[in-house]
């Protein structure tokens, strides 16, 4: 058994398919986090973004209204996690794990009522990966940057805006101002309710893309329960990433290296499976454990009241 | 007073369902996935529901959408004392049912594809082996880059079974495939992973793709309908998702079900473990002559492939050598291989 079996162009390009679900909920959790308010309820949030995407791409037959279903839905979840957690100071954990716990139920539901079936929906056109000749003929970094579905490079762009965003623009430093310091950011004039609104809304519309991209993107087809925790996950690449944008790349790519690899070695048939599956588990606990240094988070999650 | 009128009330209504004792019943308690899924739900169904035309008497069935469900639906089933049998889709209610046939011990059982030590309780397993021989057979000569690859959904004896049988019928049709080792996504509902696994596969030469992982599974039969390359099904038959998916393994949960059913109302039914293959037709594949136009027919659509005839003629030989005790298809140790 050669080592360019496992280590070879295909790795890399299911590691980055792997890791794109998993850094778009890290950048949501991020936008969330930065205002201050964890949002455990990614993973509900990717799951209905990724059924109504196919669902509207089932009625409609053009995967681009079902991107924009499944967008329009993260952008509702947004709305009411904000509305309940900022405007009415409700509990994020509480309201985060309703939202998982919806999410299952609604797609579970009208998953049954459309197509007869709680475990999958029919097959649907979902998106084509794009081809670039000129990006195959860069070395080594081009084939395995091509032939990804444009959700893919829209996760790496989405990077660096929110990077630039972030930590050069006033908008972004009002952003994490309202996280760092409420009382602070309200008296030097910033609307803190609205900014922590636009905090959490963008943050569920970046998750949902996660969404759309595991049904539209990656399978064509919706099936119950298809995020199998990768919100949950891209929470730790979150905290890997030390809430930053390029931190999360980093991590998601890490994670999504260990995933990959995994599935590899197990056509070698070396070691026993559940051995190997363990690795990617394993690289989140060490990860996770303070293994990286101490991960400090840049807001106090708590809701804001005006005194 | 109350309280007296209370008691009055439920002892009329005890005796009362005692004393205008109905025709009995059958009891049906899919598994968690639910009617719809063109697997084992449907096809459980479909037995019961066969039998209880033939033999004229009322189906009841639940579909019960959490493990922590199936003891709740048990003991209601078993204490309205209006069920002559009450069957259990699936593995998972086997610590379920292990208490409730306890506490019902006149109570008529069966459970699919798991053991319940109970002596009111029928145990119907398959012997997944057999049929994993015979599609490995059609698997082996579809195969032209001579690789085929194999996901699971865990690494658990009943799945083992499955590829045992599948790796030793690949190497009986003699045609020079051979098996990858066995890639496990680690769940059943992670389409994501189960398709990148099979991508995998793929990648490394394989042109043939069987996957048993539920869910899982489905992202695997996507993966080779990208790639253009064969898939084959599990459970029940699965073409009818693809045209590249030429054959599957079938379960024939239905003939388990209504055997079993027919058993008790003709006061045949004995509990024990009744582990049955492809000689009593509880396993078999779908493109056996006779049972292809049993599936096209439910599924609505025709098996677009066309499987070289020696590949089934090769099959049904494997078939009736394994009926007769001539060949024996190897298991795990946990099934007493």
């Amino acid at each position: 058994m050669s080592l360019s079996q496992i280590i070879n162009l295909s790795l890399f390009q299911a590691q980055l398919r792997m890791a794109t679900p998993i850094l778009l909920a890290a950048l949501g959790g991020l936008l969330c986090e930065r205002v201050g308010v964890v949002n455990i309820g990614l993973e509900g949030i990717m799951l209905t973004s990724a059924f109504f995407g196919v669902l509207v791409t089932y009625f409609t037959s053009s995967p681009l209204l079902g991107f924009l279903g499944g967008l329009a839905s993260g952008f509702l979840w947004g709305l009411v996690i904000a509305v309940l957690t900022v405007r009415f100071f409700g509990n994020q954990i509480v309201v985060g794990t309703g939202v998982n716990v919806f999410g299952l139920g609604l797609s579970a539901f009208l998953s049954q009522k459309i197509w007869g079936s709680r475990g999958a929906s029919d097959a649907v056109s979902g998106f084509a990966p794009l081809r670039s000749d000129l990006l195959a003929r860069l070395p080594y970094l081009g084939p395995v940057l091509n032939e990804h579905t444009f959700l893919v490079y829209l996760a790496i762009a989405l990077v660096f805006v929110l990077h630039f965003f972030l930590f050069a623009t006033p908008w972004g430093l009002r952003l994490r101002a309202v996280g760092e310091n409420p009382q602070a950011a309200d008296t030097a004039g910033i609307n803190v309710f609205r900014y922590k609104t636009l905090g959490v809304v963008a943050g569920s519309l970046v998750a949902s893309l996660g969404g759309v991209f595991l049904s539209l993107g990656h399978l064509n087809f919706f099936a119950w329960g298809m995020t199998s925790g990768r919100g949950f996950i891209g929470l730790a690449a979150m905290i890997f990433g030390k809430w930053t944008p390029l931190g999360c790349l980093l991590s998601s790519l890490l994670f999504g290296f260990a995933d990959a690899l995994q599935m590899r070695l197990q056509a070698l048939g070396v070691l026993p499976s559940q051995i190997i599956l363990l690795i990617p588990y394993l690289v989140t606990i060490l990860v996770l454990s303070g293994f990286v240094g101490r991960a400090v988070p840049p807001a106090r999650y708590e809701p804001y009241r005006k005194e | 007073m109350k309280q007296v009128f209370l008691w009055v009330v439920i002892v009329l209504l005890v005796f009362s369902s005692w004393a205008f004792a109905a025709p009995k019943k059958i009891g049906l308690i899919l598994a968690t996935g639910g009617l719809g899924d063109k697997s084992f739900n449907d096809i459980s169904y479909a037995g019961a529901l066969r039998a209880s035309e033939e033999l004229k008497v009322e189906l009841d069935y639940v579909e019960p959408k959490a493990i922590a469900e199936y003891e709740g639906y048990q003991r209601d089933f078993a204490s309205s004392g209006e069920y002559e049998i009450i069957v259990c889709i699936g593995f998972d209610q086997a610590d379920a049912l292990n208490k409730i046939a306890q506490e019902f011990p006149e109570q008529k059982f069966a459970i699919v594809d798991m053991v319940v030590n109970q002596p009111n309780v029928a145990s119907l397993l398959f012997k997944a082996n057999e049929g994993g021989f015979l599609l490995g057979i059609a698997a082996a000569y579809m195969t032209k880059t001579g690789k085929i690859g194999i996901v699971g959904g865990m690494d658990i004896p009943l799945i083992r079974d499955f590829f045992l049988g599948f790796e030793e019928g690949v190497k009986w049709a003699n045609t020079g495939a051979v098996v990858l080792p066995t890639v496990y996504v680690g769940g059943w509902a992670d389409p994501t992973k189960g398709k990148e696994l099979a991508l995998s596969l793929i990648d490394q030469g394989c042109d043939v793709i069987w996957a048993a992982a539920g869910k899982s599974g489905l992202g695997a039969l996507e993966a080779a309908k990208e790639r253009g390359v064969y898939a084959m099904g599990v459970d029940a038959c699965q073409c009818y998702l693809g045209g590249h998916i030429f054959a599957s393994l079938t379960k024939r949960v239905d003939v388990a079900v209504y055997e079993t059913i027919k058993a008790a109302f003709a006061g045949t039914f004995q509990g024990g473990v009744f582990e049955k293959g492809v000689a009593e037709g509880w396993i078999g594949n779908c493109r056996f002559p006779e049972e292809e136009p049993f599936w096209e027919e439910r599924f609505g659509f025709k098996h677009a492939v066309e499987l070289p005839k020696e590949a089934v003629e090769k099959m049904l030989e494997a078939r009736e050598k394994i009926a007769k005790g001539e060949l024996r298809v190897p298991r795990p140790p946990e099934f007493g291989g």
